[in-house]
């Protein structure tokens, strides 16, 4: 895990531009909200997930979530079948903001063209450059 | 079927206002809707992306407030840019200019008399408005005449305020010791002084109960508004009301009728503030049905009813305050 200004980005994650990131784990990949994303949103309200069996596609939204400084989708950073949803973020979507990289994921999908779409989201020192990007813009 | 006004949806029961709402019974539409997405909000649908810069809230006094309200405690003014000085404020609205800012909102918590401490920023808004153009809509609280013609006198293009209608509530929840004459006579301020003003009355403050809603609607109507802006409770984490139930989506519309009642011809918008998720959406799609003229923030659901309804969209960046300038003839 580096810290870039106060957002913490873990070594071993892929990243979305739309501020989620991917893990991939025995040929199935989790998704999550990066950690300046939640910052950035502040307290998180409410989120709206796809049911498992849905497919998901690469830059295309599949949920929404709000807190008390936004109303926004969830873009997919991968192409999918959605296997599993965190089902406790309805009840308890704070779990975004306390544990974006932990307890606050979002969905686990199988992938359906992962080499591809992998080549198309950042890579960990691709993330920490666009970090910074992020930090210097506020 | 008996005349409709304010005292009869107030009391009417909620399945009967739905239905009256459901059958475009009660309000006229103009056939026109515009939404809002300024920059206090991150916001992106398929419709409309917010702008980073493009309208953000300043607040004058960072995260301080006299008054720490059970419902928001300065929590809402963590997520504004902070511009503690005059200078600050202009190199601060300057830099955003730069950024392609049109305007923005300038706010800040409360001294202890309820008014925020604007008196001393009111050169540098002068300034802004004279030197960067840029629309400039002002949180003032509790204000007197005085201030508010130097506000008018400096090009604001609005003035907000939150109206009270319940000493109650005032004294219970903004721990503000002024009544609601204090508010009546700020209303009374503003219309003197010629500066346009949108009220905004917060549904549900009493603990998520209707309460002064009413009384503060027939006292805005008094002073002929540039628009009046319906903003609902919403509970907030770590707050002494995080755990108040809001008030539901046929209130906050309740609210709404009531006030195009009163006021057929004012520009009414559903503001920024209201609960979330599923609740949203219900309020949004009511509000649209009942033809509200804004709405800030719109879930989809609604944009798309909108678009059902044939009314005419529009979508803008600025403050949901600035409709009275969008739909002058």
């Amino acid at each position: 895990m580096v810290k870039v200004e106060d957002y913490e980005v873990p070594e071993n994650l892929c990243y979305h531009k739309e501020y989620l990131w991917a893990s991939v784990e025995d040929g199935k990949v989790k998704i999550g909200m990066i950690d300046f994303a939640q910052k950035q949103l502040h307290d998180i309200v409410y989120v709206e997930l796809p049911s498992v069996g849905d497919t998901i596609t690469q830059n295309e939204p599949f949920g929404t979530l709000e807190s008390v400084k936004a109303v926004s989708d969830f873009v997919a950073p991968v192409s999918g079948t959605v296997e599993a949803v965190n089902e406790e973020l309805e009840s308890k979507p704070e779990l975004l903001n306390e544990d974006p990289y932990g307890e606050g994921w979002v969905l686990i999908v199988a992938p359906s063209n992962l080499d591809a779409d992998l080549k198309a989201i950042l890579n960990f020192d691709a993330a920490v450059e666009w970090h910074k990007e992020l930090a210097k813009e506020g | 079927m008996t005349s409709l006004d304010a005292e009869t949806i107030w009391r009417m029961p909620k399945n009967e206002l739905v239905s009256l709402i459901e059958n475009g019974v009660i309000l006229n539409r103009t056939g026109k809707i515009r939404f809002y997405a300024p920059s206090f909000v991150y916001y992106k649908t398929k419709y409309f992306h917010s702008s980073h810069d493009a309208f953000p809230s300043i607040s004058i006094t960072d995260s301080s407030c006299g008054l720490k309200c059970k419902h928001c405690d300065g929590k809402v003014l963590d997520t504004m840019v902070p511009a503690l000085t005059p200078e600050g404020l202009f190199d601060l609205c300057a830099k955003l200019k730069n950024n392609g800012a049109v305007g923005c909102l300038i706010s800040g918590g409360c001294l202890p008399d309820g008014s925020v401490p604007i008196d001393k920023f009111i050169d540098a808004i002068a300034q802004i408005k004279k030197e960067l153009g840029l629309t400039v809509v002002v949180h003032t609280g509790v204000i007197n005449f005085s201030t508010a013609k130097q506000l008018k006198a400096a090009g604001v293009d609005a003035a907000l305020i939150d109206i009270i209608g319940s000493d109650e509530t005032i004294r219970e929840v903004y721990h503000l010791d002024v009544s609601v004459e204090d508010y009546e006579r700020s209303l009374r301020a503003f219309h003197e002084s010629g500066i346009p003003f949108v009220p905004h009355v917060l549904v549900g403050l009493h603990y998520g109960e209707l309460k002064g809603e009413l009384e503060a609607l027939k006292m805005i109507a008094k002073y002929s508004p540039s628009a009046v802006i319906t903003i609902a409770f919403m509970p907030i984490r770590g707050t002494p009301m995080e755990n108040v139930s809001p008030p539901e989506p046929e209130d906050i519309i309740k609210i709404l009728a009531s006030a195009r009642l009163l006021m057929p011809e004012t520009p009414l918008v559903l503001g920024c503030m209201r609960p979330k998720g599923e609740h949203r959406k219900r309020t949004d799609m009511l509000a649209v049905k009942a033809g509200v003229n804004a709405i800030a923030f719109p879930v989809e659901e609604a944009i798309q009813l909108a678009e059902s309804l044939k009314l005419k969209i529009s979508f803008s960046s600025l403050c949901c305050s600035q409709i009275f300038e969008a739909i002058k003839p």
